[in-house]
């Protein structure tokens, strides 16, 4: 537990001890002075209740001595009266407000005398009175009034039981305060005794610590000065507060000696060639900016060192990039001059075929000339065949002709036979034979009309095919004249042919020639492949080699990072150089080609 | 002339009975027409018509026909049709009306066919007040109708009067 604690609760422990002693000091006094004005109070109040007893008893006789000597006097009946329920309604509130059992015994004799002794005399006096009032001095004087005077001497028996027992309770009053100031004493003389207690407590709990603590801390001082800073003090044997001092010294001592060791433990992996751990713990200050020195040396190192790595993979890559890619160029080259010899074999074939194709175009160019020959001779005899149908035409125009006469004659007849039937009619009866006949007749005309009719009909047709035969003959010539023109324009063409077909044999025989030139250089470029090949195999084995060396260091996992993307960018670069190298075999493909 | 007076005079008897119920038929557009064979003289093809000034305008002229000045109508233009030019089988009819012959321009003549009287139906009563009615009745013949056309109405007396006084002079 803290002194301090240790202290409040003491301290607060006396105060609640002088706070209690006060309260009940203060209770038990207004407790007896409540009880002292209580008593007197009631007292005065008893003493105020017998003496209006006393004076109404007195009230009573004077009323009842009143009555005696004026009998009729009513008003001194009346106060007799009064006063006897007045002393009645005292005595009741006397009984009340009492507890002492000796004055209630006397207030109820008293009112027992009243009621059973001076009651009776009363109403018998008062009943006399008027009749015998002799009798009634004589009753009242000696009846009454011995009566009255034993009621008035026991009301100051009364007021001398109450004054006794004011006197009794005073007494006990005086009693119960002398208890309560031994009581009073007896606290305060604990009180005192406690807080020295208490003190001396203090004095021994503060003072042995503080030289103990003092000697340790020195002790601490010390060694730290002559540089052992491993050296501590056992906080078990301090308590409280004082622990946690030393406690705070040695966390210093720990603050101070922690960062020197991280950095020493570091710096040795360094000097092994590990570069993957650095400063870890947080610090303030001077050893934070000693860490953050050391972290970026380690980092750059890592940067440097992983540059380095990357590097010299992406020349190692290179390298037998390079070398597959000079193999295969001399691989290519090999074939080129396979293909190169496949070729001028191929174009020997083809001057062959060239020749030949000269030959052949000679040839057709004859076979045109015979055509030509034959649609003159077909031209002669569509010209003959139109003047055959211009011929036809003209006699069915003749036919024609003849067949309107027909026409025109049945017409005629018909006319006539009509006339004939008229005539017929009007001859009457020797007519009728005659009608017959010219019927006849004008049906004969009628059919010949129908016969001429279709026969022209015919004839027209005849005329309309032999038209439509001579335009076919037309355009049967004019297809036979285009003909004409095209085997002109073919026999033309076969010339062309013939010609170029000798131009290309000289063109094949100087391709010939170039293909002597290209395979010379094919041989050349396959010679420097190979050299190019075995040099880039070179190169990469000292790019293994600076990989080996470099495997010695041990990098943070950073430097994974950087491999991958070391691989990419050599990646990205073959793509390319594979890209490029296309592009140029295209180029001088088409070059080539050009040129022949 | 003489020859036709003649026939007439001495033959009434025999005439009435032969020339009974006998018709020509004609054709005007495609529509055929007949005429009692009673009036008819004789049937010619087309002549040389001569026109005649100051005359209604279906009356064409005049022809010459065997020295016999003879007056034509267009029946087209009668019936009131469009005019249609004349050709070589253009036909004209004469007919003797009160003893005038008179000239009928048709399109073509078919044939002489007898219809007895109870094929005979009298006209339709059709036509518009004021105008001549050409019809005389409609005779049935083979299935078909055939318009028998009244001749005395062709011509109005006007008309006969002018042509007349026309011969006479």
């Amino acid at each position: 537990m803290k002194i301090g604690t240790k202290l409040i609760i003491s301290f607060l422990i006396l105060l609640s001890f002088s706070i209690i002693i006060f309260i009940s000091t203060v209770i038990l006094l207004t407790s007896s002075r409540e009880k002292t004005v209580s008593i007197i109070n009631s007292t005065n109040l008893l003493h105020i209740k017998s003496n209006k007893m006393e004076y109404n008893m007195l009230k009573m006789s004077d009323g009842l001595r009143g009555l005696l000597l004026e009998p009729d006097n009513k008003i001194e009946k009346k106060r007799k009266m009064e006063a006897d329920d007045e002393f009645v309604k005292l005595s009741d509130e006397t009984i009340k407000l009492t507890d002492n059992k000796d004055v209630k015994d006397l207030c109820i004799k008293i009112g027992e005398m009243d009621d059973k002794k001076l009651n009776p005399i009363e109403d018998s006096i008062m009943e006399i009175v008027i009749t015998d009032i002799n009798k009634a001095r004589s009753l009242y004087w000696d009846k009454y009034l011995p009566v009255r005077e034993q009621q008035t001497l026991m009301i100051k028996e009364l007021n001398k039981i109450v004054d006794e027992t004011r006197e009794k309770e005073l007494k006990k009053i005086e009693d119960d305060y002398a208890v309560t100031l031994k009581i009073a004493y007896t606290l305060l003389l604990f009180l005192f005794l406690s807080g020295v207690a208490l003190i001396i407590y203090i004095l021994k709990a503060v003072s042995k610590p503080i030289s103990d603590i003092s000697n340790d801390a020195n002790y601490l001082l010390v060694e730290s000065l002559n540089g052992n800073l491993s050296v501590r003090v056992n906080p078990d044997k301090h308590n409280g507060e004082f622990r946690k001092i030393i406690e705070g010294i040695n966390n210093i001592l720990d603050a101070v000696s922690k960062p020197v060791k991280e950095t020493v433990g570091i710096l040795q992996k360094i000097a092994q060639g590990d570069f993957t751990e650095k400063v870890i713990n947080d610090y303030k200050g001077d050893h934070a900016i000693l860490k953050n020195a050391l972290n970026d040396t380690i980092d750059s190192m890592n940067k440097i060192l992983t540059q380095v790595n990357i590097t010299s993979q992406e020349v190692s890559s290179g390298s037998q990039h390079v070398s597959s890619a000079s193999v295969s160029l001399s691989q290519g080259a090999t074939e080129q001059a396979a293909s190169v010899e496949q070729i001028a074999s191929s174009m020997q074939q083809i001057s062959a075929q060239t020749i030949h194709n000269a030959e052949n175009a000679s040839r057709a160019s004859q076979l045109t000339i015979q055509s030509m020959d034959a649609t003159k001779k077909g031209n002669n005899q569509m010209n003959e065949l139109t003047r055959a149908m211009n011929e036809i035409n003209d006699s069915s125009k003749s036919i024609s002709k003849i067949i309107k006469v027909i026409d025109e004659i049945a017409f005629q007849t018909n006319l006539l036979a009509l006339n004939a039937a008229i005539e017929a009619a009007g001859a009457g009866k020797y007519g009728k034979g005659f009608a017959v006949v010219a019927e006849e007749v004008r049906t004969l005309a009628a059919r010949s009309a129908t016969a001429a009719k279709e026969t022209s009909e015919l004839i027209e047709v005849a005329i309309k095919k032999a038209e439509n035969g001579s335009n076919i003959t037309e355009k049967t010539l004019d297809v036979l004249q285009e003909i004409n023109r095209d085997v002109t324009k073919v026999s033309d063409i076969v010339a062309e042919i013939a010609s170029y077909s000798n131009e290309q044999a000289k063109g094949v025989s100087e391709i010939n020639s170039g293909l002597a030139q290209i395979s010379g250089v094919t041989q050349q470029t396959m010679s420097s492949s190979e050299e190019c090949a075995s040099s880039s195999s070179q190169l990469y084995e000292q790019a293994e080699e600076l990989k080996n060396m470099l495997s010695r260091f041990k990098l943070t996992d950073n430097h994974h990072y950087f491999e991958k993307k070391a691989f990419q960018l050599t990646h990205i670069k073959n793509t390319q150089l594979v890209v490029s190298n296309s592009k140029d075999m295209i180029k001088l493909d088409s070059d080539e080609f050009g040129r022949y | 002339m003489n020859i036709i007076d003649n026939f007439d005079d001495s033959e009434d008897e025999i005439e009435e009975d032969t020339k009974k119920d006998k018709y020509l038929l004609f054709s005007i557009d495609n529509e055929e027409y007949g005429i009692e064979i009673a009036f008819l003289k004789e049937i010619i093809c087309m002549q040389k018509i001569t026109e005649v000034p100051n005359m209604e305008d279906y009356i064409k002229g005049v022809i010459n026909l065997r020295g016999k000045i003879i007056p034509v109508i267009d029946v087209r233009i009668r019936f009131n049709l469009n005019f249609k030019p004349y050709h070589d089988r253009t036909c004209i009819i004469i007919v003797n009306l009160n003893n005038t012959n008179i000239g009928l321009i048709i399109d073509s003549v078919s044939e002489v066919v007898i219809i007895p009287e109870n094929n005979m139906e009298p006209s339709p009563k059709t036509n518009k007040i004021g105008k001549t009615n050409f019809i005389k009745s409609m005779g049935k013949i083979a299935g078909k109708v055939k318009i028998i056309l009244n001749i005395e109405n062709i011509l109005t007396n006007q008309d006969l009067e002018q042509i007349n006084e026309n011969e006479s002079k």
